[in-house]
């Protein structure tokens, strides 16, 4: 056993002011009196035989010098280390990730939880420990570099507050091994909810450091969280739009949960799902929504139980639809394809240069390019391209122009799913083959005609590339269907998917910075169960996002943050047989780590000490 | 104790002028002398009765006779002498441990001695413990104060008190019209002993008169702290840590103790008086006597 305070033992002589007391300590007068009749009555502990008196009173100099020595022990703050040395330093690496805001069922956060376990450790550590604290979400921040200030330690871990942020830690625990490494032999108390239970209090050795992890998850976990969103327009079609979104259920919860999903436009309900989810499961919706540019989209799950609500809702301003700039290079335009692309000038989504097989490279870069039946020699790589109908082989693109073309009746979908495919029939299209595609590994094949390729997709380099084999004025069926202008508007969109003109359309992550005006950003944020109106202020042209919600600059320009993580959703939680073996096993390490022990000395000091008042002294105290 | 502590040569000169104080306070009061139903041989006519056999023909009214020759005899007053008896408690716990109780209590039982004497009554002496014990014998005469004196200087105040056994074993005489007083703490061995004393008392003859006599330590006690208290009369020891709160308890205790004794006095048609020792002894002497004495008014 081993003393904080040591010091504080001094104070045990003041033990020999009660043995001085009773060694000197007054006789008893006497004296005589006329009768006894009127003292009977009085003060009967005082009339037992002198034996026990005498042991009473040794008895009574044993509980106060008890008393004195318990009080000056809890003083000394003795600890016990159960786990060998004690550690030169200390680095805290704490959790403030989203999911640390689920609350248990009497309401109490992680981050709470954490904060609590920490403080009764902290209890147990010597004064000359020098201690770090790291605190860590998407980023890591160090709160305290080795300082020995306890006092500060303790008021940086209680400003700690769980934010809506996913969490990367190992940039964190890196960071911490470093600071540890500085004062070795040093400890590391990674205190988060994202390990097994099985893991919980398990030291390991990392770098030289021990790293210790404090489990602070749930015992019984409920949770469900919107983990996708996606709002585009809707191909073809003027102020409509398509919410993709994705809830998933935690892999923790017990059983399937039913759930609701309810889409408002400005506080006005259009959309209102029944889900049920089994743990671990996730589904997919995607919602058509009316709107007009400038209305605000919240979407919202609700499950009884849940334990966080910061991955409950999604809001997001309805987006403004800029003109995709297509370049079409065309030698001989197939008037399908001319057809299609106007149709969609028509909803002002997209806005086609065109020109010949001489006019590239173009002076104006465009989102997309389109080559129609011709290849440039110089392979533009900066920009995704829709190749229809390739004569040749140029860059990634490995084709040869069939000398007679080759009919089918169908089309197979290999990968139905693909967005290029989106609501395009595949089952009644027939095609006629003019070019044959060799297919590298990096695109997908999407159509086959036969055993041949028709349509293909996918990124080569980080550019994303569409390539058809066939020329649809010569493909009989396709040309009366809508699909082809789907398959062309399909194609664009997802070929211009993270172009700038599309950028607007995907929200932000909490954590992130975005560029803005500097001013005054007005935010309708979602606090975990409701919408409050916040502000921040963006300065020197960037803002830190820590809030889930729809925010304003100073500019007007709107955007939204939101958490979308299937890591802070998937919330961690403990199998009860196994709460109960970690229970036990903390509190014998706390006991070994010697925590609160001295609170429970100073209580049975107090309680020797009213023991001792109550047995010699109840009757002659007052 | 030698006996001039007690009585010192200026005690009988103030005992006189206690008379003549008593005397003159008992004119001012207009207080008449004690007379009895009986009739005797005075020369103080009372009344008339008709003439019944058996009775005296020496008394037979003969004047009256010739007048309304019917035979009426002469009744006259008769006075008897009063007998008083003086019981003083000479347990342990009168002397020790304030010396002041004895002296206040043979001031006391010396002073009505002589008063006795002075009115031409038969006083009789008593000390009492566990049993009443006659000390002297009836006496009359004012010059029989020095043998009251001699004797009560020479008494032992030791033992306890037993005031059932000693009350039962007292018995006055019915021959002559008594007062009887009873001068004591009345500490018995327990509280309600003393109200069963006053029971017993109830049918002495006469008279009875329970003088109380206490000191100021006895009613409120000065103590702080702990202490061995021993009983100076059954030598029982016992520890008590005394707290202003035990001194007020046991004042509440004493007060219903004297309480009690005056209600079952005064029930019984007994006079009780309580009387400190430190009190001055001339004032609560008179004080005494003029409740109502038939001592105070021969």
């Amino acid at each position: 056993m081993s003393f904080l305070y040591s010091s504080n033992l001094h104070w045990l002589w003041l033990a020999l002011i009660p043995v001085a007391l009773w060694l000197f300590r007054r006789k008893a007068k006497r004296m005589q009196v006329s009768t006894l009749l009127f003292f009977r009555s009085l003060a009967r502990e005082h009339q037992e035989s002198a034996w026990l008196r005498r042991l009473k009173r040794i008895l009574s100099l044993l509980l106060s010098l008890l008393v004195i020595a318990l009080a000056a022990f809890a003083l000394a703050r003795p600890f016990r280390d159960g786990d060998g040395e004690t550690p030169k330093s200390l680095v805290i690496l704490l959790d403030r990730s989203a999911s640390m805001g689920a609350k248990n069922d009497r309401g109490r956060t992680r981050m709470e939880e954490a904060k609590s376990m920490l403080k009764e450790r902290l209890k147990a550590l010597p004064e000359n420990v020098i201690t770090s604290l790291v605190v860590c979400d998407a980023k890591a921040e160090v709160a305290q570099s080795r300082s020995t200030n306890r006092r500060e330690l303790l008021r940086l871990i209680d400003q700690t507050d769980a934010a809506p942020v996913e969490d990367r830690p190992e940039e964190a625990l890196a960071i911490a091994q470093r600071l540890a490494a500085l004062d070795a032999p040093a400890e590391i108390w990674q205190a988060t909810d994202k390990f097994q239970n099985s893991e919980n209090g398990k030291q390991k050795t990392v770098n030289d450091s021990r790293l210790r992890l404090l489990s602070v998850s749930l015992e019984h976990a409920l949770n469900i969280g919107i983990t996708g969103f996606q709002i585009r327009p809707a191909p073809l079609a003027r102020n409509r739009f398509e919410a993709f979104v994705e809830v998933s259920a935690s892999s923790a919860n017990e059983k399937k949960v039913e759930a609701t999903l309810e889409a408002r436009l400005d506080g006005r309900p259009v959309q209102l799902r029944q889900l049920e989810l089994k743990p671990g499961e996730s589904t997919r919706l995607i919602l058509p929504l009316e709107g007009g540019k400038g209305q605000r989209l919240e979407i919202e799950t609700r499950c009884a139980g849940d334990c966080l609500g910061w991955d409950n809702v999604v809001i997001a301003p309805l987006p403004e639809t800029k003109p995709l700039v297509v370049a079409w290079f065309s030698d001989g335009p197939d008037p399908f394809v001319e057809l299609a692309l106007s149709s969609m000038l028509a909803e002002d989504r997209i806005q086609v240069l065109r020109g010949g097989t001489t006019d590239f490279p173009p002076k104006e870069k465009p989102d997309v390019y389109v080559f129609e039946n011709w290849l440039p020699k110089d392979w533009p790589a900066d920009r995704p391209a829709l190749v229809l109908n390739p004569p040749s082989s140029t860059g990634p693109i490995h084709a040869k122009k069939l000398e007679k073309a080759v009919p089918y009746d169908a089309v197979r979908a290999v990968q139905p799913e693909h967005p290029v495919l989106y609501r395009v029939t595949s089952g009644r299209v027939a095609v006629t083959q003019t070019t044959v595609l060799n297919v590298s590994d990096t695109l997908e094949i999407l159509w086959m005609a036969g055993q041949e390729p028709v349509l293909a997709a996918g990124e080569s380099g980080g550019q994303r590339i569409v390539v058809t084999a066939f020329v649809p004025g010569k493909s009989e069926q396709l040309a009366l269907l809508s699909a082809f202008p789907l398959l062309i508007g399909n194609a664009l969109y997802w070929c211009a998917e993270n172009n700038e003109a599309l950028a607007s359309l995907k929200p932000k992550r909490p954590g992130e910075h975005v560029p803005l005006e500097s001013g005054i950003v007005k935010w309708r944020a979602w606090d975990g169960s409701k919408f409050v109106d916040e502000s921040d202020e963006a300065k020197g042209g960037w803002l830190e996002l820590r809030r889930i919600g729809v925010f304003e600059g100073a500019s007007g320009k709107v955007d939204s943050s939101l958490l979308l993580s299937i890591h802070e959703s998937d919330i961690f939680a403990r199998a009860a047989a196994a709460a109960a073996k970690s229970a036990s096993e903390n509190t014998t390490q706390r006991w070994a780590a010697g925590g609160g022990w001295w609170t429970n000395l100073l209580w049975c000091a107090l309680g020797v000490l009213l023991l001792e008042s109550w047995l010699f002294h109840r009757q002659a105290v007052y | 104790m030698p006996r001039e502590e007690l009585f010192d040569s200026q005690f009988l000169d103030r005992l006189q002028t206690l008379a003549l104080r008593l005397r003159k306070r008992k004119v001012l009061l207009r207080r008449g002398h004690q007379s009895t139903p009986a009739t005797g041989f005075t020369r103080e006519f009372k009344d008339y009765r008709r003439y019944t056999a058996r009775d005296d023909y020496r008394a037979i009214d003969w004047r009256l006779y010739a007048r309304l020759e019917k035979l009426f005899v002469r009744l006259y007053e008769e006075t008897q002498e009063l007998h008083v008896h003086i019981v003083v408690d000479t347990s342990g716990s009168m002397a020790q441990p304030f010396e002041q109780k004895r002296n206040q209590a043979l001031r006391f039982a010396v002073a009505l001695a002589y008063l006795g004497l002075a009115g031409q009554h038969r006083v009789s002496m008593y000390s009492m413990k566990d049993t009443v014990r006659q000390e002297l014998p009836p006496l009359r005469g004012q010059g029989n104060i020095e043998k009251f004196i001699a004797a009560a200087a020479c008494w032992e105040f030791s033992g306890f008190t037993d005031l059932e056994k000693a009350f039962a074993s007292f018995h006055p005489t019915r021959q002559r019209y008594g007062a009887i007083f009873v001068i004591s703490d009345f500490f018995g061995r327990d509280t309600g002993s003393a109200v069963e004393a006053v029971n017993q008392a109830a049918g002495w003859p006469g008279e009875t008169h329970f003088v109380q006599v206490v000191h100021p330590q006895e009613i409120k006690p000065d103590l702080d702290g702990e202490f061995e208290l021993s009983d100076v009369e059954t030598g029982e020891r016992r520890r008590f840590w005394i707290t202003q709160r035990e001194v007020k308890q046991y004042t509440q205790l004493f007060d219903a103790f004297s309480d009690n004794l005056s209600h079952a006095c005064a029930s019984r048609r007994i006079d009780f008086f309580r009387c400190s020792s430190d009190e001055p002894f001339e004032e609560r002497f008179l004080d005494l006597l003029t409740r109502g004495s038939a001592l105070a008014s021969a």
